[in-house]
């Protein structure tokens, strides 16, 4: 999983030096098996000449998803970058491994002159093959991190504490065991154990939050993991954020991509009535559910997304009829708006019904359409929610292509949790063939079932297992397609 | 955009091609990167700046005869920061293997002549380089070519039900004898297995062959045609009706003979008939395409290939504790795997699977 960090790697400089105070994780499994299995030959003679011809094996620094053959004095030196490049985005990468940081520079609250000036690091380590857009994502997390780093030196010296005990952690172990010095810095520091729920999160979930010093929050969602885009095996070519983020004029351009994707989602029945003089041929197209569509993922473009731009193509995709489908039940979002959230986000969350289409939901909640518009984008960067089409009872399912249902998924099991007596490939097996709920309902069946077959649809939508089908209108005037391709 | 520079570590003499493109206040910045620690010897190291991106192959060479008993170099490319250059790193170490050969053989770095004979070398490269991609070197007694290749992603693995169909004309090179062999039979309705068959040659070695091709780009893969496929519209359809470019396309592929092209109308209307539930063979029976000009098999590919359309795949899976049939029928190998492992037909399979209760049909 090439989003995952390998590594999440602490270092300082400062008028003493540079020192690598900590990193994470640092059990190294040591290699079971021998690294060479094949024996070589002791009767080869070596060829001279081959020796300068014949290409060396790429070397390589990661073993099992772990960062290995670099020293800590390497890795050190490597990040205690010179003054030029601090404050801005640091990359560098050896052999198929990319370090990514935001080296900050900070004043300590103890020495207010230039011999006080520390330089904290905090490097993640990736695969080489990680997209420019994951890249970037760390980038941004290494840079809030050194803010509130800063922050919370100049509020009351949290750094130089932290730096200090590390450091003296390190020359007590230093002649026995380096590798225990780390264990004892994990217990002793608050800010060694933050790396560490850092890097846990990232790896489980790629939502992180986690709390400085006890006092500052640090939020931060990695998307390609939130959403799995890496599931989908697709790389993010650097011509492509370029494309996005250069100008206005660019907004304009992928705005019309999207744009024209979304027509898709439009249904265009109400223009069958204008033209019914004229051949039509209906069909039945696919389409995902209208917000992937503006994540950009969809079958024929893959845009890297900034979280600007994101929002920006979320806010333009979503329509007023639209609706909110949360993916975690409402009671677990009061996590997500902390104490100083947004109070329109808990009034939003107070009205929320999956069968309320958006305009409703603000006449409801008494917002404007365009603050719950911005309030929705929020919740589905933070993967907390997604847009899909009113539940109603002509809406035509199917099943998902991508949809990972078999006999060992551990769906199965959770959708037996929540509907018990239920079997999910059964249920799931009634939407092989586009299927509504109105076909599925009938006047016999008690009220009771129906809620139960709308909270299974809802289930499904929530794990993407489901999509919508719409019926499209394509008007072709003549045999040879729209009037204008004769001209 | 490439620039090459060297670094001669022993007295950190910098050799610049153009000269003095990267400042000293720079170049005293990133030293770190590019004058390594030991343990850095022999490593593509790339540090990204603001306005580039400099990637390095630090080389070591042990020898008495120096003055540190050791001559450290470095070979560096300078980019644009924002161009990919995955590409240049098998480039670099190349080109520094070749100047190492070199300075072993007749000192050519440590000879106090770089300036008049490297010089022209790094120019040469950086210009040929930018040009047309490659470069021969035959300075010395040693000669070296230098390609920047494209690093594509890793192609999938094949498999056996699956059909090649050709995107364009394969080029005309010497091609390995397995694929000399092998190709005369991908004519875009033979699957994998069946090629290996007719062509006689190893099911695994097809395979290869195959992916390598797909790598290249001349081959794409499309699920194996039968009358009794489902397919389904994807959003794509929308830019038939509106790409000219693709509509003639379109015609000109699905045609049954050149001399008369079917109408777009009924291209596009069998392409929107085609949903869930719908067999090849019900729309053969509701369009006859022969009397609309159509080759309905050839309509199949272009839409697959185009992404117009999409199979729509069936995934048994069995439901009850019969543990030899839970392997197969999971729901993660679709039914043609399926028949093509056991070599059932289809019609066959799926009666059998129709008449247990047991078994369910997901499509999807």
């Amino acid at each position: 999983m090439e989003v995952n960090p390998l590594s999440v790697i602490l270092v300082k400089s400062d008028s003493k030096g540079d020192r690598l105070l900590f990193r994470y994780p640092f059990q190294i499994q040591e290699n079971s098996e021998p690294s060479n299995t094949r024996r070589k030959n002791p009767y080869t003679l070596p060829i001279v000449e081959d020796l300068l011809q014949s290409p060396p094996q790429p070397s390589s620094n990661m073993n099992k998803g772990n960062l290995t053959g670099f020293t800590d004095e390497v890795l050190s030196s490597l990040f205690a970058v010179k003054f030029e490049l601090c404050n801005r985005k640091f990359e560098l990468k050896v052999n198929d491994v990319r370090f990514v940081s935001h080296p900050t520079l900070l004043q300590l609250r103890t020495k207010q002159d230039d011999s006080g000036i520390m330089l904290i690091n905090i490097v993640f380590a990736l695969q080489a093959l990680a997209s420019h857009s994951v890249v970037k994502c760390y980038h941004d997390l290494s840079k809030r991190m050194g803010i509130v780093l800063k922050h919370e030196e100049k509020r009351c010296g949290y750094v130089s504490d932290q730096t200090q005990l590390m450091t003296s952690v390190h020359d007590d172990f230093y002649s026995n065991n380096p590798g225990a010095a780390f264990q004892i810095i994990l217990e002793k520091c608050t800010l060694a154990t933050n790396i560490k729920k850092m890097y846990d999160d990232l790896c489980n979930t790629g939502l992180v939050n986690i709390r400085v010093n006890r006092w500052i929050p640090l939020s931060f969602c990695l998307p390609q993991k939130v959403h799995q885009w890496h599931l989908r095996g697709k790389i993010v070519e650097p011509e492509d954020i370029d494309r996005m983020t250069e100008n206005e004029n660019n907004y304009r351009q992928l705005e019309e991509a999207q744009l024209s994707k979304m027509n898709d989602i439009i249904n265009l029945s109400n223009e069958k009535k204008e033209e019914e003089d004229f051949k039509i041929i209906t069909y039945r197209k696919k389409s995902r559910k209208p917000v992937k569509k503006c994540y950009g993922e969809n079958e024929d473009s893959e845009f890297a997304i900034d979280r600007k731009v994101w929002l920006y193509l979320c806010l333009k995709a979503l329509r007023p009829y639209h609706s909110l489908l949360l993916l975690h039940p409402i009671q677990h979002m009061n996590d997500f708006t902390s104490l100083d959230g947004s109070p329109s986000l808990v009034r939003m969350l107070s009205q929320y019904s999956p069968l309320k289409n958006l305009y409703t939901l603000a006449a409801d909640a008494d917002l404007t359409l365009s603050h719950v518009f911005e309030l929705a984008a929020h919740l589905v960067y933070w993967a907390k929610a997604t847009v899909i089409f009113p539940v109603c009872s002509t809406n035509k399912y199917v099943i998902s292509p991508n949809a990972p249902i078999h006999l060992t998924s551990p769906l199965l099991d959770k959708f037996c949790d929540t509907f018990p007596g239920a079997n999910l490939i059964r249920v799931i097996s009634e939407f092989s063939l586009p299927t509504s709920l109105g076909q599925k309902c009938n006047p016999l069946c008690h009220p009771s079932q129906q809620s139960q077959l709308v909270q299974t649809i809802i289930w499904m939508l929530q794990h993407h297992l489901l999509l919508q089908l719409h019926t499209y209108v394509q008007y072709m005037p003549t045999d040879n397609g729209l009037l204008y391709s004769k001209m | 955009m490439t620039y090459a520079y060297l670094t001669r570590l022993i007295n950190r003499k910098v050799l610049l091609v153009p000269d003095n493109y990267i400042s000293k206040e720079l170049f005293d910045s990133i030293s770190v990167y590019i004058i390594t620690k030991a343990e850095l010897q022999r490593s593509t190291i790339t540090v990204t700046l603001q306005h580039y991106k400099i990637l390095g192959f630090p080389v070591r060479i042990d020898d008495k005869k120096y003055a540190r008993n050791a001559f450290h170099f470095n070979l560096c490319f300078v980019c644009d920061s924002d161009a990919r250059t995955v590409q240049y790193e098998s480039v670099v170490t190349k080109f520094s293997d070749y100047l190492m050969a070199m300075e072993m053989e007749s000192n050519f770095l440590s000879g106090g002549k770089a300036n008049t004979k490297l010089k022209p070398i790094l120019k040469q490269v950086l210009e040929e380089l930018n040009t047309k991609g490659e470069c021969a070197l035959t300075e010395g007694p040693t000669a070296t070519h230098l390609k920047v290749c494209r690093i594509r992603c890793d192609p999938s693995p094949v498999m056996d039900h699956q059909v090649p169909v050709f995107i364009k004309e394969l080029p005309e090179q010497q091609w390995d004898l397995t694929t000399q062999q092998v190709t005369p039979y991908i004519d875009g309705f033979n699957h994998v297995a069946r090629i290996a068959a007719l062509s006689d040659v190893e099911n695994n070695l097809v395979k290869a062959c195959v992916q390598n091709l797909v790598y290249y780009g001349v081959v794409a893969l499309v699920p194996l045609f039968q009358y009794g496929n489902v397919y389904c519209t994807t959003p794509k359809l929308k830019m038939l009706a509106q790409d000219l470019e693709l509509q003639r396309k379109c015609l000109h592929y699905v045609a049954k003979t050149q001399r008369q092209l079917p109408t777009l109308r009924d291209v596009f209307r069998i392409y929107s008939a085609m949903t869930r539930g719908t067999t090849m063979r019900d729309l053969c029976i509701r369009f006859n395409p022969p009397n609309l000009r159509i080759n309905e098999r050839k309509l199949v590919q272009f839409g697959v290939l185009e992404e117009i359309i999409r199979r729509v795949h069936k995934y048994p899976v069995i439901l009850s504790d019969h543990s030899d049939l839970q392997k197969s029928l999971s729901g993660s190998s679709s039914l043609d795997e399926i028949c093509c492992a056991t070599g059932v037909t289809t019609q066959h399979l799926e009666d059998q699977l129709e008449r247990d209760h047991n078994v369910v049909l997901l499509w999807k």
